[in-house]
């Protein structure tokens, strides 16, 4: 803690403040256009800072990871295509507000959330990183079993209006989550003989053909259409959202932000399964459950606090175990080694003034953030006053480019358009595509835990509950599992009388 | 055609898919097999759930909007015109073409907005992803991106 002092000084430093609003644009921008991840953000970065003292790259690694996990919500908001996947659930209510006129407040309340979660966790990772890197330890297959389970079971909240379809999205994505050569084994599986397929499905294509390649078709295809279901409305643009909006969701994005640090610490969670299990919970505790994935503003409140509460997380194992959380982190060391410096318990003292600097750079960037986001977004939601045939186009470009960029491969492309096509007709015949986009995510993970459970008890499901972590995820599920079943049963039993 | 056949005919589909996938599951090496054989009986169980709503359903019926075949059909060859033209052309030479042809036909703008626009959007493609971000485009005949 005796770098702490030094560290902030070397914050404010002129040199520092502009490679951090550098960073944050740079962030914002790419995390806003489909297709360019975090991970890209901060790969694409790492060049550029070859020649930098190591203070100064930390600092725009951070800065960019951290503001491209916000930028995703911009797209997500108005136009309907998570700019990165840790932004799908916000589509869920962020694209109905928009399209009600409010994208003004939806995207305020996104940046509050994303300002308040990020801060969270940056406090989370300076203050308590180490104890909760050894609970991370803990966990072991069976546990991340029961994390994709309980991750899975959002689906019912995700599609409770059509609870069967949900279903069946969600197996459809779990079998196309089995594509590929298998881990254990090397047999292909549904491969067809397409060697761009061993790997399994790529995410981002299917994610940004389901959303945006939908959208775009959604947006072209009807003569006259647009974002805003009514184009005389007038448009909701303040630079900070209602204080009674705020405050209704300030639990939610306090309870969002705590799950969001937690999920990040876990090696491999990721932010999608952050905000989807946020989304849920919000979902869970509200007084107007039935109001969510139709323009709830505690729903975006829920997505984008947890998935920014994710960033800090996810530094906490790399920074002090040298366990990459996810892609960006793994990235991140790479990042950190090309300065010299070793991720693990010495960053915390061979390197401990830079460390420092890295952690209070995260907290004047989500700050920075919050400043960029408030001023732009009455800017911002003009986007949704075009005309649709005029924007489909581009967000239909978009997403071509940016697959593209994932991996150069044009099969990728095709893969995009062909899940835009299923998108588009799955909306018309109300199939929810959040499910088969969560299943996808948390396939591999439950396969390969649940493999590797298996093998180690010798094919006994006793492994589940005998011990204390996983025992506690098992009540977690059935508890998720019986909450909306019990909710119904009170809701009708309240009617009746 | 109703919401209701529609579904049927998706479960029917999709149900075969899934019993042809725990077949092929039940077959394969191993363990490799269990996750793609959970998933198929998952599936069954949802096509067989969503089919026999479909029998008991009174609401939710109504049919999607009609789909307007002669605009998603344009959409359609625009799309896939990008497609080819990308990797025979050039990135921008597609985007430029693309743009023009679906804001004439589906926007329905004017000559010089439909180019004007056009240009610029391509313009700012090339230069964010090509120049600023170094990100690579697919190149055709026309090469330079």
């Amino acid at each position: 803690m005796d770098a702490l002092l030094p560290a902030l000084g070397n914050v404010f430093l002129p040199a520092a403040l502009l490679t951090l609003l550098v960073g944050t644009l740079a962030g914002v921008v790419i995390g806003s256009l489909p297709g360019l991840s975090s991970t890209m953000g901060v790969a694409l970065c790492i060049p550029i800072t070859f020649n930098m003292p190591p203070d100064l790259a930390l600092i725009l690694l951070g800065a960019v990871y951290v503001s491209s996990v916000y930028g995703g919500s911009v797209a997500a908001i108005l136009l309907r295509t998570p700019g990165t996947d840790a932004s799908i659930a916000t589509t869920f209510d962020g694209y109905p507000l928009a399209a009600a006129g409010r994208g003004g407040e939806a995207l305020g309340i996104a940046t509050i959330a994303s300002l308040i979660g990020g801060i969270f966790s940056v406090i989370v990772l300076l203050v308590i990183a180490p104890p909760l890197s050894t609970i991370a330890l803990a966990f072991g297959p069976q546990e991340y079993t029961l994390l994709a389970i309980f991750g899975l079971v959002t689906i019912i909240g995700v599609a409770s209006e059509r609870p069967l379809k949900g279903m069946l999205t969600a197996a459809m994505g779990l079998v196309l989550a089995c594509v590929g050569l298998d881990a254990f084994t090397g047999i292909q599986r549904f491969t067809f003989g397409q060697s761009e397929l061993f790997d399994g499905v790529p995410l981002l294509p299917a994610l940004i053909g389901l959303f945006s390649v939908s959208q775009a078709f959604n947006l072209s295809i009807p003569a006259g259409g647009g974002i805003l279901n009514d184009q005389s409305q007038p448009l909701q643009g303040r630079r900070l959202p209602p204080w009674q909006s705020i405050r209704r969701c300030f639990r939610t994005i306090m309870r969002s932000s705590v799950i969001g640090s937690i999920i990040g610490i876990l090696p491999g969670a990721g932010t999608s399964i952050a905000s989807f299990i946020s989304y849920n919970e919000a979902r869970r505790h509200s007084a107007t459950p039935e109001r969510f994935g139709k323009g709830e503003i505690e729903g975006v409140a829920a997505s984008e606090s947890a998935n920014n509460a994710v960033t800090g997380g996810t530094l906490i194992p790399t920074l002090t175990l040298g366990i990459p959380g996810n892609a960006v982190t793994a990235v991140f060391v790479g990042g950190l080694t090309i300065h010299g410096m070793i991720p693990g318990p010495s960053l915390f003292t061979d390197h401990a003034e830079t460390t420092y600097t890295l952690i209070l750079s995260l907290l004047l960037a989500n700050l920075l953030f919050a400043a960029l986001g408030l001023w732009l977004c009455r800017y911002l939601i003009v986007i949704t006053r075009v005309p649709g045939p005029v924007l489909g186009p581009m967000i239909l470009i978009f997403s071509v480019i940016g697959t593209y960029a994932l991996r150069n491969e044009i099969f990728d492309v095709w893969l995009t358009i062909a899940f835009g096509v299923i998108g588009y007709f799955m909306e018309r015949w109300r199939y929810p595509a959040a499910p088969l986009v969560i299943a996808l995510i948390l396939g591999p993970i439950l396969e390969v835990n649940f493999r590797r459970s298996m093998q180690i008890s010798h094919w006994d499901l006793s492994t589940f509950f005998t011990r204390p972590l996983s025992l506690a995820l098992c009540l977690l599920v059935i508890v998720a599992l019986a909450y909306p079943l019990w909710s119904r049963w009170r809701r009708r039993k309240t009617a009746l009388n | 055609m109703t919401l209701k056949w529609i579904d049927r005919g998706v479960a029917l589909l999709l149900g075969l898919g899934c019993t042809m996938i725990v077949a092929t599951g039940l077959m394969m090496r191993g363990d490799a097999g269990v996750i793609p054989a959970i998933a198929g009986s998952l599936g069954i169980f949802a096509c067989l759930g969503v089919g026999i709503t479909t029998c008991k359903r009174a609401g939710d019926d109504a049919p999607p909007t009609p789909l307007p075949i002669y605009r998603f059909s344009i959409w359609g060859l625009c799309v896939l015109g990008l497609m080819v033209l990308m990797v025979s052309v050039g990135t921008i030479v597609a985007l430029l073409l693309f743009l023009l042809a679906s804001l004439r036909l589906l926007a329905g703008l004017g000559w010089r907005q439909a180019i004007s626009i056009a240009v610029v959007f391509t313009a700012l493609i090339y230069l964010v992803f090509a120049q600023l971000l170094g990100v690579p485009l697919p190149t055709g005949q026309l090469s330079f991106t």
